[in-house]
């Protein structure tokens, strides 16, 4: 079946057979890796993607229900030359081990900006209860999760928008 | 892991969803948010052969206000109920139980239609429709009918929807009594071991229970006086012993029943 759909910002389309998962079409189609499969049953949250803004476990959606939507991954959000804000903080603050959780966890944590007025750490732990970690305590992570959130903040940067997401007039 | 096949379609309107699910012979599935069918397909335990997205039909997903209730679009997913003024004004209960079902990401996705329709007795959300005594708005080939949430669920993932009728809505009565949730959970994402909603409606106390037997669980208890908490308990723990909850590896079936009265002693303590 065809659909349309962006990408980090560019619209695609794709012919699918219905019951291949928004993650596989990422992986395998659009050839983006940084998105992780892990539980494969909607518990660790390695999947997360944005969809239309809002952080979403991209194992337990079909990619025919995100038709028409915009997607963006790890990939979108910054460039080794220029992360985005979330992304600076966790390196930061060391908010990784083995790295696997964290496009998904960087992912969570910007979602987070749409819904959260400077969140505490509670409120952080609670925002990230579906990634799970397993290397190492969550400190760091929500440590670098406060942080990243207050600089979006600084910079104006919402989860809603592809065009917000990157501070591309940051530079300047 | 890779569900069966299927074939999908996306109705754009109601009728066509209705004719969609008449001409499929009862293997039609309606999808809504996916969050609860998608994981049973992955792991096989379900294998319809046509499914049927709803959400992109128009007029499903909205918050209305009408003269002493409000109605919930079936496809407002748990994080607009969690969210919407309405339903924090008029069932604050429903919001405050939706603002913890899953995680934020699942909240996002899952939907309260989805989820009551999925039959799943440990589901947060049909402990707090029956609290708060909701009635379900469904619609199909026999017309349009209402159900009290007690006529809705039939066994264990079961309700009385026909495979041709659809969830509409969900009509709350506005309620402005006392209100509280006790969730036992071993971890914040999990469904909860056993979970008790109250919510004080009109002159009496409405109780919903989560994962206390093969459905989801409600009645109403008698509020003498608000002060009256002795006999409160000793109503609820005569209902609690006849109640078969599952027994799994969170806990046997009379640990469940025994912690059933403790989250019930501790939600009337609890109420807001």
């Amino acid at each position: 079946m065809q659909i349309r759909l962006k990408v980090n910002g560019e619209a695609m389309n794709f012919d699918v057979e219905p019951r291949l998962l928004l993650v596989e079409l990422i992986r395998d189609h659009v050839r983006l890796k940084g998105t992780n499969i892990g539980c494969d049953t909607t518990s660790c949250g390695a999947c997360t993607v944005l969809i239309d803004g809002h952080s979403a476990k991209s194992c337990t959606v079909l990619a025919l229900q995100a038709d028409g939507c915009e997607i963006i991954t790890i990939e979108g959000i910054g460039t080794i030359e220029k992360l985005h804000p979330m992304q600076e903080a966790f390196y930061k603050h060391h908010g990784l081990q083995c790295g696997f959780c964290t496009p998904g966890m960087i992912m969570a944590g910007i979602s987070l900006a749409g819904e959260l007025d400077n969140p505490d750490e509670s409120e952080i732990r609670l925002g990230i209860e579906g990634n799970l970690c397993r290397c190492t305590g969550y400190n760091n992570i929500v440590e670098a999760i406060k942080s990243g959130l207050s600089e979006m903040k600084q910079l104006s940067l919402s989860a809603t928008s592809e065009s917000q997401l990157y501070p591309k007039d940051a530079d300047k | 892991m890779i569900t069966s096949s299927f074939e999908y379609v996306a109705p754009r309107s109601i009728d066509e969803a209705f004719s969609i699910l008449r001409d499929s012979d009862g293997e039609g599935k309606v999808l809504a948010g996916g969050h609860s069918l998608i994981p049973l397909m992955k792991l096989r335990f379900a294998r319809p052969s046509i499914l049927v997205d709803i959400s992109r039909i128009d007029g499903l997903s909205g918050v209305d206000e009408k003269d002493d209730f409000i109605e919930i679009g079936a496809m407002c997913s748990h994080a607009v109920v969690a969210r919407s003024n309405l339903i924090r004004e008029y069932s604050p209960l429903l919001a405050h139980v939706a603002a913890q079902i899953g995680d934020a990401a699942i909240r996002y996705r899952g939907t309260i239609g989805g989820s009551i329709c999925h039959g799943d007795p440990a589901s947060d959300m049909a402990g707090a429709l029956f609290a708060t005594g909701a009635v379900l708005v469904v619609d199909g080939p026999s017309g349009k009918r209402e159900f009290k949430i007690e006529d809705f669920f039939t066994g264990f993932l079961e309700t009385t929807l026909d495979p041709e009728e659809i969830l509409l809505a969900i009509k709350l009565p506005k309620v402005s009594g006392k209100y509280s949730f006790e969730k036992l959970q071993r971890r914040s994402i999990d469904w909860a071991i056993v979970a008790v909603a109250l919510n004080q409606v009109g002159d009496g106390l409405g109780v919903g229970l989560v994962n206390v037997g093969p459905t989801p669980v409600g009645f109403k208890l008698s509020l003498t006086s608000d002060e009256d908490t002795s006999a409160l308990l000793e109503q609820f723990s005569e209902i609690a012993s006849s109640l078969t909850p599952p027994s799994d590896v969170f806990g046997s079936s009379e640990y469940r029943k025994e912690m059933a009265k403790v989250l019930f002693s501790r939600a009337l303590l609890n109420l807001v």
